[in-house]
């Protein structure tokens, strides 16, 4: 009787600290993320101007609503969107996944390099790389369509402002997501079951999709979502080249009403914006009908496991080609130009002439910046403090999702996802709104952009930690369980290990897009707390193209120096 | 404990709509119209005015019964603002602003300048919503005139400005001493010049409506407020020929099909990179900039181009009002002005700067400007504007 007494308060006390772990991370997401969501879905029924976005219960309005959908011209818009999204998310998904796939289960003899190549459209910056692409393959000045032309062809190869190059250059800034997420996947796959195919007379095809591609189905669908949701909220790509191109899309018409019209028309920004949260929470709707039965995916169990690598044989050509086509197209040509633009006082195509004017001007530019060592110092501080508590809060929330399966946890999944979808711009000042709401010592310094970016960022970690935590069986922290350790205990010592490929993937994913959030930043930052990310945009109003450039270059030749000297092997083990 | 959390929302929003009431009432929305001051000549050679001192409103060195003699005043000002210590300036252009402030730097090494760069609408908004709940961090904001005028009144201090006894009377006219026209860029088309000879380059607006430009001319998302100015210049008595302004713009999309592109500075260098052949709308300062980085560019020979001007303002409730003072007086000096002028590449309203950069370059090309009364860019006619401005754009 005693005994069962015992048991039964042990179970209490266990059900307890659950909830209070749910708790602890539930209230303030919900504050966090309800209020500015509140913000927006109020501010779009309202005629505001300037300081006036606020909870305030007056000028209300069904205007924005009327002008934002009775217009023709918005459904081509949703249109356009939701193709320029699905477009670049298969881009990513080829470029990325065969990556990842050919650096994790294949013995491609140049799947060390891939870690630092995968890393290289994350550190340039997006707007760079737009520009990059406009000045390879404009259709007057592109030097591939020169060149091109200079061989006897009549029409350009492509169109920079086209929907296909726009699919290739967001798939390109999208595709080390992929890279990094599916590569976690791949890194936990347990060889036996597809051996057990192999073993039963199985094709090495029908073992890829009945087998390999069902297992890491969680990944690829929460790859997915991210990219369509980030394909969605994308300015660069749409600006610099749809807008030419006369693609107008969703991200673009928002940030127009917010910061390009004068006076802003925030209530027709905000109205655009709720369509983006609806497309990205029917998004999340079929990514939780997909994973609802998690453990249909769990391969990693307590008896051990060791991928398989593939041996490729005669595929081996044409895996090395697709590196190389990858490292050559989508890294090579966009940093060569860059590179030279770099080196001008302002672009023009490559000619003996522009040859005597190539001068290092911009590099001193970057270095010469009298804040230089304060803002390095802050941008550290805010992505590395941002990484860490993201992916921490990530895999309780995981963890409470699908290991404890507490009611209610798919709200709080949701809930966590949904700062994601809300452009970037419009958290920032639904953020400023809310901190200047009470008294704290938080606005103006360093760490009201740690609070926003968390908020934002937390839909990266949670992707990265649900896909891992779905290959995790569950008798794995029973057995810590059953063995009497605490809750923490097993957490710490069981799921973290278990869980590191994905939170180092996830983290390091997290500080380098950390430190190039450019909107909240800028609206939420002070000259006490500037960032690189401002300071980027600092440079291309300052110098240009050129400036920038240097800053990537530079970016670029520290991460290849790192490469060299031997630090690929840490990459790679950081992120497996 | 779904429940929890939905009850949990519920509280947190009425939380924050109680911390929202409890917070200082909203500022009066700026006036939809000003008081009109006459466009400033861009001319040096306009007399200046004498300029009537009004009160200061801000905890700080004020004028004597007496009224000091400017050394004095200089004496004390400088003395308040070394106990000040530092001064903050908002301005879309603030880095830049650190370039042409090194002087005033030399001068008073013991005050540190702290800038802030985003864009005029983050700067307003930021500045406004900080205001509401009586937070104050800035003290000198730098912008386009359209800007300041977005900003409630009563967020703006009145100041004597004494360099504006050297400026045209025209730079203080209707601004209730809140602000201060310092300088004026102008708006019109830009061509690459290797392409385009000067002689086939547009001579007059309509020019740039010929089929010959189909698929080589740009035009900026942003530009909204060009069609406002055009009716303005082409308005006469005050009145906007709106129509006028709208047809035109329909026909230069019609007959060119421009490409649609953001901002200024990136197409500017686009243009002179040859991927355009004339762009439509630039900015004179970034036109400018990219002709002193070796681009071949030049702005069209039209009859006139339309302008406005850019203003210095000290916010009432700067942390450091001295420094903020010491800070315009120097903006506006005749040093200050031209180096101003030159790094912004903006054409000085101030007489003793004429040989700005830009302003020499006005009187060798005598290139005519049309200033835009303040009084036609309402919120009514701005908003008029970039309506037009998406619906041509196809937004």
């Amino acid at each position: 009787m005693s005994t069962r007494f015992l048991d039964a308060c042990r179970a209490l006390k266990q059900r307890g600290r659950e909830r209070c772990v749910f708790l602890v991370i539930g209230l303030p997401l919900v504050f966090l993320v309800v209020v500015p969501l509140f913000l927006l879905v109020l501010n779009s029924f309202r005629d505001i101007g300037f300081g006036e976005v606020a909870v305030a219960l007056n000028k209300f309005t069904l205007d924005n609503y009327i002008t934002a959908y009775m217009n023709p011209r918005t459904w081509r818009m949703l249109g356009n969107s939701i193709v320029f999204a699905v477009g670049s998310m298969v881009v990513a998904f080829v470029l990325g996944g065969v990556m990842a796939f050919l650096a994790e289960r294949t013995d491609s003899p140049f799947r060390r390099f891939t870690y630092a190549l995968m890393f290289m459209p994350l550190i340039i910056p997006g707007m760079l790389q737009a520009v990059a692409w406009v000045l390879l393959l404009s259709p007057s000045i592109g030097l591939v369509n020169k060149l091109w032309s200079a061989i006897g062809f009549g029409t350009p190869l492509l169109n920079a402002y086209s929907m296909p190059v726009m699919w290739w250059v967001q798939g390109v800034i999208l595709a080390p997501l992929t890279f990094i997420m599916l590569g976690a996947a791949f890194r936990r796959m347990d060889p036996a079951l597809e051996e057990a195919a192999i073993t039963c007379g199985a094709p090495l095809s029908r073992v890829a999709t009945q087998v390999t591609l069902k297992v890491i189905l969680p990944a690829i669908v929460g790859v997915a979502l991210l990219q369509f949701v980030r394909a969605l909220e994308a300015l660069e790509v749409p600006l610099l080249l749809g807008l030419s191109g006369d693609v107008m899309v969703f991200s673009a018409n928002i940030l127009l009403s917010i910061t390009m019209r004068f006076p802003p028309a925030y209530g027709l920004g905000f109205t655009y914006s709720i369509t983006l949260i609806s497309l990205t929470v029917f998004g999340l709707f079929v990514y939780q009908r997909v994973v609802r039965r998690g453990e249909r995916y769990a391969v990693v169990t307590g008896k051990g496991y060791r991928p398989r690598i593939i041996k490729l044989g005669r595929w081996k050509a044409l895996a090395v080609g697709f590196q190389i086509f990858f490292a050559v197209v989508a890294i090579g040509l966009p940093v060569l130009v860059l590179l030279w633009a770099s080196l001008l006082p302002a672009y023009q195509a490559p000619s003996m002439e522009m040859l005597s004017k190539v001068s290092l001007k911009n590099y001193s530019m970057v270095f010469d910046r009298p804040d230089m060592l304060h803002m390095l110092q802050n941008t550290a501080l805010l992505a590395g403090v941002v990484s860490v508590c993201v992916m921490f809060l990530a895999l309780l929330l995981s963890w409470v999702i699908f290991h404890m399966k507490i009611k209610g946890s798919g709200f709080l999944d949701s809930l966590a996802f949904i700062p994601y979808a809300i452009p970037s711009v419009v958290t920032g000042i639904a953020f400023m709104v809310l901190f200047l709401a009470f008294p704290n010592p938080v606005y103006g310094t360093i760490w009201i952009l740690v609070i926003a970016y968390i908020v934002v960022e937390l839909p990266y970690g949670t992707r990265f930690t649900h896909a891992g935590l779905l290959q995790v069986h569950k008798e794995m922290e029973e057995a810590g369980k059953i063995s009497g350790a605490s809750f923490w205990r097993v957490f710490f010592h069981v799921i973290v290990p278990i869980m590191k490929p994905s939170l180092t993937g996830g983290g390091l994913y997290v500080f380098i897009i950390s430190v190039k959030y450019f909107s909240i930043a800028a609206i939420l930052s002070s000259s006490q707390s500037i960032v690189l990310s401002v300071q980027i945009w600092q440079l291309w109003n300052e110098g240009g193209l050129g400036a920038l450039a240097a800053l990537a270059i530079i970016m670029i030749a520290g991460l290849s120096v790192l490469t060299l000297l031997g630090g690929v092997h840490r990459i790679e083990r950081i992120v497996g | 404990m779904t429940r929890t959390l939905y009850v949990a929302a519920i509280v947190m929003a009425v939380v924050v709509v109680s911390l929202s009431a409890c917070g200082k009432p909203a500022p009066q929305p700026p006036p939809t119209t000003a008081p009109a001051p006459a466009a400033p000549s861009p001319s040096p050679t306009a007399k200046p005015s004498p300029t009537p001192l009004s009160p200061s409103t801000s905890p700080l060195v004020k004028p004597s019964p007496s009224s000091p003699s400017p050394v004095d005043r200089q004496a004390q000002l400088e003395a308040a603002a070394k106990k000040e210590g530092k001064v903050v300036l908002w301005s879309p252009h603030a880095k830049i602003a650190t370039k042409f402030l090194a002087k005033f730097m030399e001068r008073y090494p013991w005050l540190q300048l702290e800038t802030w760069d985003a864009t005029g609408t983050v700067l307003i908004e930021k500045l406004v919503s900080e205001a509401r709940v009586g937070r104050h961090s800035v003290d000198v904001m730098a912008m386009e005139e359209q800007g300041v005028r977005l900003i409630p009144k009563d967020l703006l201090a009145k100041y004597d400005w004494p360099s504006a006894a050297k400026y045209p009377s025209e730079a203080l006219e209707g601004t209730e001493g809140l602000y201060m026209r310092d300088a004026l860029a102008f708006y019109g088309p830009v061509y690459n010049t290797k392409i385009v000879p000067p002689t086939k380059a547009p001579h007059s607006w309509q020019d740039m409506a010929d089929p010959k430009w189909k698929g080589k001319t740009a035009v900026p998302l942003d530009a909204d407020e060009a069609p406002l100015m055009l009716a303005a210049m082409w308005g006469s008595n005050g009145k906007l020929a709106w129509e006028e302004s709208f047809a035109f713009w329909r026909e230069v999309s019609k007959n060119t099909k421009p490409k649609t592109v953001k901002g200024y500075s990136e197409p500017t260098r686009l243009l002179g990179a040859g991927e355009y052949e004339l762009f439509l709308w630039d900015a004179s300062s970034i036109a400018l900039q990219a002709q002193l980085a070796g681009l071949p560019v030049a702005f069209a020979s039209v009859d006139r181009f339309p302008a406005a001007a850019r203003i210095k303002t000290i916010l009432k409730n700067a942390p450091h009002p001295n420094a903020a003072r010491l800070l315009v007086d120097y903006i506006t000096s005749t040093e200050g002005s031209r180096i101003y002028a030159d790094v912004g590449a903006y054409i000085s309203l101030n007489p003793e700067a004429a040989e700005a950069l830009l302003n020499r370059q006005m009187k060798e090309t005598g290139t005519k400007l049309y200033i835009v009364p303040t009084e036609l860019e309402s919120m009514e006619n701005l908003k008029k504007s970039a309506d037009f401005w998406a619906a041509l754009l196809g937004i």
